[in-house]
Parts: structure tokens; sequence; C-alpha cells
């Protein structure tokens, strides 16, 4: 079988998370090239957002995605604060960091329990999922909901931790820390999953910057470009925290970069809940939008997400844009997949940790 | 001629009916096992058999760019009827003698071989770019672990004759141990015995050889096409295959008896068949999968390397 001939993958396959084509190009088991077709979830939120008030967004934009869907809310309020000119509480600002990094540790889980899977070992996938389901109660014990937490809002967050509620926190971060290692054990050491892992889907520090790829997708190829150090917002810059980098530029790096960034969640949530001043959490009253435009940059799950906002001094957006992380990582899956073998296409574009509703909105 | 009781052992015991139900019941201990390990519920147990009950009754597809209807219609029945044919002749210790013909060691060996044969001509003639590529897998894996496998047979052939010739009869290979002692507590066959279980992980392609019909890029791979009775047919075949290997193992490696009674003796045998169906469902648990030239390039050097070993312990020692 030494000609060349094309394997579609999707749009639906049961390797795939989301409705997304790819045309592998083969040559015997050797990927060649591969051909993305994408547009399959397009639902036209950014025409939506437009009839709607800035409050009723917040709700639209964290629809986007279930995943991140903390981000998104998030990097919105924050353009719009911009151009209200509304500075937060900062009892608010280390709360929206609490949210911002449970999601992000249960994301991350997600992912590697998807690889996990992809590379053929499900008792780890049930294995990583257990640990995430920790998380799960967090979020749902907190926030009332195991996947749209609705934790912020314009001039502040929705929320308020009690001692009560502090004390579960850091009871059940303090049981994640146990599995967490676990986890980061097998995924460094196993053999297996290192035959299945290293040096595969390998994007050079030179490709990384050259396509601009953003998240752990570009930390694991040793390119620092964490929003969270270099645009630091709300309360990352008051707390004690280092950007984590692997320099192997495989899918293993991008999984240990993630593993990593999930214990430095539990950390830096338990420095917030040391830290946080008492106080209001948010603003009272509605506020009001003048006219005007700003963006706004957040570090999500996946990478950098930007947010353009442009108010008409009405109570509706005159236009909304946002750039997800994942449509950066497009072009680079075609550096990553040729040369890697037919059984890693799944697993490569895992690494990116792709998010097809969000990318296609 | 055939017999009256020909007919019966092929068609009810250990053939047919107790072995399909004994193989679908095995499958489905084994898919609870692992789902247990891993922190699942698991199917019922039964499940395998109300699958095969389910797809009766469906309609069957042939597609239409098949490139070879017949053999995509036969190839399911190739694969049964081998391991019909195959229980038919294993013995059971205590139980049941087999053929006790002299050269059904032999016949084994291409017996085992057909299902992978079978899913190799049904997959290709199907016409599906998934099933090509599993079908160009099945080829290389199949190539490599039965190498391992006709060394161990030997070594084990060798070893029941006891220096003076091999024995060739299945029959002969039980009585011997029964009377001697079974090969796994002999120090010389554990290596044949660690090579003999690779070989058989990887013919029922559980992980870490969960390669073929890897469902993160094939999908079902040489299976893709079939629908209704046919993939009732390759479900059963599998159930059967793990029971004729299991058999199998037992035969090569621990075929002790319990006593007189065939009762007695037959409740041992299935005890011993769900323990081993135990262990490869931890195995199967708690490993992940080659990919396809990782696979190659260790079933080409561990199992086979384990079982000269043997080979050679058994013919110098």
């Amino acid at each position: 079988m030494s000609k060349a001939y094309k394997l579609p993958i999707g749009p639906v396959h049961i390797a795939l998370e989301e409705p997304v084509y790819f045309k592998v190009h083969l040559e015997g088991e050797t990927i060649v090239d591969v051909d993305i077709l994408s547009g399959f979830v397009h639902r036209g939120m950014e025409a939506l957002v437009l009839r709607k008030n800035f409050l009723q967004n917040m709700i639209i934009t964290e629809r986007t995605c279930s995943l991140c869907s903390n981000n998104h809310p998030f990097t919105y309020i924050m353009a719009v604060e911009k151009i209200a000119g509304i500075e937060i509480p900062k009892r608010a600002e280390y709360l929206r960091v609490i949210a911002d990094e449970i999601k992000r540790a249960a994301s991350h889980l997600f992912t590697i329990a998807m690889q996990a899977h992809l590379i053929g070992f499900h008792s780890l996938m049930t294995q990583t999922m257990e640990t995430r389901e920790i998380l799960q109660d967090v979020k749902e014990t907190i926030w009332g909901s195991r996947m749209d937490l609705s934790a912020n809002t314009i001039g502040g967050t929705k929320y308020d931790l009690d001692a009560a509620k502090t004390k579960y926190l850091f009871d059940k971060l303090e049981e994640l820390k146990k599995p967490l290692r676990e986890l980061f054990e097998i995924f460094r050491e196993n053999k297996l999953v290192m035959a299945r892992t290293k040096g595969v889907g390998m994007l050079p520090t030179e490709d990384a910057l050259r396509l601009g790829v953003v998240g752990p997708t570009a930390r694991g190829s040793n390119v620092n470009n964490d929003i969270r150090d270099i645009y630091p917002y709300v309360a990352y810059n008051k707390l004690d925290w280092n950007v984590v980098l692997e320099e192997g530029c495989d899918v293993r790096s991008r999984t240990l970069v993630r593993l990593r960034e999930a214990e430095q969640a539990i950390s830096l949530v338990e420095q917030c809940l040391r830290e946080m001043p008492e106080g209001p959490i948010a603003l009272k009253g509605l506020p009001r939008i003048v006219a005007g435009e700003a963006v706004a940059r957040t570090e999500a799950p996946r990478g950098e997400l930007f947010y353009y906002v442009k108010s008409n001094g009405t109570d509706k957006p005159e236009r909304l844009k946002w750039r997800v992380p994942t449509y950066m990582h497009w072009e680079a899956l075609r550096v990553m997949m040729p040369g890697n073998k037919t059984a890693d296409t799944a697993l490569i574009f895992n690494s990116i940790d792709p998010c097809i509703s969000c990318t296609e909105r | 001629m055939l017999s009256a009781s020909d007919i019966l052992t092929y068609l009810v015991f250990p053939g047919g009916l107790f072995a399909v139900l004994f193989g679908l019941l095995l499958l489905g201990f084994e898919r609870i096992a692992v789902a247990r390990f891993q922190g699942r519920v698991g199917p019922p147990l039964l499940q395998n058999v109300f699958d095969a009950f389910k797809l009766r009754g469906k309609e069957v597809l042939i597609p239409k760019d098949a490139t070879n209807k017949i053999f995509f219609c036969i190839a399911p029945v190739l694969g049964f009827v081998g391991m019909m044919a195959a229980i038919s002749i294993l013995p059971i210790s205590g139980v049941y003698g087999g053929t006790g013909a002299n050269s059904d060691l032999i016949v084994l060996i291409y017996l085992l071989a057909l299902p992978a044969v079978s899913n190799v001509m049904g997959g290709s003639a199907s016409g599906s770019t998934y099933s090509a590529i599993s079908v160009s897998r099945e080829v290389v894996l199949m190539f490599a672990y039965e190498i391992t496998f006709i060394i161990v047979l030997f070594t084990v052939a060798l070893n029941a004759g006891a220096g003076e010739g091999a024995v060739f009869s299945l029959k002969g290979i039980v009585d011997y141990q029964v009377v001697n002692g079974s090969f796994i507590a002999d120090p010389k066959m554990i290596p044949a015995f660690l090579g003999f279980v690779i070989f058989l992980l990887a013919t029922l392609e559980v992980p870490p050889f969960h390669i073929a019909e890897n469902s993160a890029d094939v999908m079902s791979g040489y299976l893709m096409e079939y629908s209704g009775m046919p993939l009732a047919l390759f479900e059963m075949t599998h159930a059967l295959k793990l029971l004729v290997l299991i058999t199998v193992l037992q035969i090569f490696f621990m075929p002790g008896v319990a006593g007189d009674s065939i009762i007695f003796n037959l409740f041992w045998y299935l005890v011993k068949s769900v323990g081993i169906v135990a262990v490869i469902s931890l195995i199967h648990a708690s490993l992940a999968s080659f990919r396809v030239d990782q696979a190659l390039k260790f079933l080409m050097t561990v199992p086979i390397a384990l079982s000269l070993v043997s080979l050679f312990l058994v013919i110098f020692a």
C-alpha cells in the first residue's frame, strides 16, 4: 500500500468530539498532508449579540462553548468595563481569578482524559475523569452548575464566598492534589504512554512563533505567550506564580504543560482564598455604557482569547468580534501532522485542545 | 464417516451451542471486569448474547462498491466454521478427549489462523478505506504473532515427548501433563508461557494490541461495512476465538484435573477459563495501546525471544 490515498476523518467520527472534517492524505500509514474543512456548527453568534443588550450578551457569550464558558463572558465583560470606565472592587478581582482557575483545571483535565482515550488507555481516561469530578463537584456546590458558572457580571462578580464555602474549597483542593500528582507521574513515566506521545506531532519553536500559536500549545513549544503573565489582568500580578514552559515541542510536552497548569491552578486558588480582601463584590446599580470601543484579552484554557466591543451609546453593542485560540492552531496542524502515522491523527488534533464551537460560533 | 456422536460434539458439546454461549458469556464477563477495573458499571453479563439475537433480525446491507460481493458474504462464515471446528477437536482434560488424532496439533495451526484470514478477506472485499487500513495492520500483526505461536507449539510438543521426539497429538500433550505435572510449573516452560500470553493478547486484539480496529482512527476497521447476521457471526467468532485460545492455553500449560468425576472436571475447566479471562481483563485495563509499527517491533522481538529461550532449554537441557 505505497500509493497515496485519502482517508476522510469526520465530519462525524468516533474520535472527534465536535464536527470537523479532515481529509488526510496518506502514503501507506504515513500522513503526507492534511486538509481541514470546518463550518459545520456555525450559529451566527456575532450577529445574534448585536440584537441583545449588554447584560443579555453575558449569557449568550457564555454559551459559545462549554469548556471555556467562563472566559467568554469574562473577556467580554472586561472589554465593556473598559468602555464604561468601571473599576471593579478588589475582592471581585480575586473572585474572578478563582472561577477562572477552577474552570482552567477542569478543562485541562478533560483534554488530557480525551488524550488517554485516544492512545487506547481507557483506564487512564476514567481515572482522569474521576479526578476532574472533584472539580465538577466544586463548581456545582459553589456556582450551582457543572459547566456554566455565570460567575462574572459587569462591575464585579455574581457570587461570594463565605467562611463555610472557603473551607469547603480548601478541603476539595487538598483532596485533588494526590490524584493529580499520580496522573502527572503516569503521563510522565509510563512507558507505553511515552511511546505513543513522545516525538509525536512536533511543532518546533520557530514554527510556533511564525504561526502565532497560543496557550498550552505554544508553551509546550517553549514559547511564553501567557496573557496572565505578559499582559496581566485582575489579580494575576499580585499572586505568586510562574509561567509553565516545556521544551519537548511534542504532544507529551503539551500534556505536561496542561497537567502542571492544573496543579498551578490549585496553588493560585489557595493564594486567592488566603489573600482575598473583604469588601463588596460588585458595583451597585446598572452601569451606563457610553459610546466607544475597547479590546480585552484573557488567557482561556486553550490560549489567548480576544474580544473587541464597539458601542454607540445605546444599550446594545454596535459590533462585537472575538478571536478564539483554536483559530490560530488550524495552520499549526499542517506542521504537526505530516510525517506522523494515521493512528496519531486524532491524538495530534486533540493535543491542540480544539474547540470547534468557539471557532465557528 | 460421520457418526451421530460426531455431529453431537460439533453442534452441542463441546462445539456449537455450548461453545457459542460460553464464549459470549466470557466476553460479557470480560467487558464487565474491564469496566469495574476502570470504575464503570459495564454492560449486563448477557449483553453479547442479546446483541447476537438482535443482529439476527437486522437487515443485511452489502455495500454497492464492495470489491467482491461473494467474498464479502462468505468471509464471516469462514471464520465461524473454523472456530467451531477448532473447538470440537480440542480436548478438555477429564471431560472430553477431542478427536485423538495424532496430528491435530498441526490442524490447530491452520484453524487458529482462520478468523484473522476471514477478517482480512471480509475487510478487503468491503471496499472501504477504513477497512483497507485495518486489514493492512491485521496482516502485519498476523505475520508477527503467528511465529511465536508456532515456536511455542513445537516447544510444547517436544517437551511432551520427553526426549523421544515430539507429540503432535493434543490428547497426548494433555495426558503427559496429567501424569507428569503441568508445564506451567516447569521452569523451562515459563518463557514460552509468557510468549503465549503475549500471542493471546495480540490475537484477541486487546490492549496493548488494540490496533486493527482502533476506534480513534479507523473506527470499526474491517467490520466497518458489516451489518445484521454477518456482523453477529463476526461477534460470535470473536467469542469462540476467546474460548478456543483459553482452552489451548489450558491444554498447553495447565490441563490439571480435579478428580475423576466428569461434572467436577467440567466445573474446574469453567473456573479456570473465567480465571484466565479475569487476568486478560486486568491486562486490558492497565495498558495503553501500541501503534502498529511499535507493536510489530515488539512482537518481532520479545515474544519470539521468550519462546526461543524455552525451545532451546527443552532441546538442550
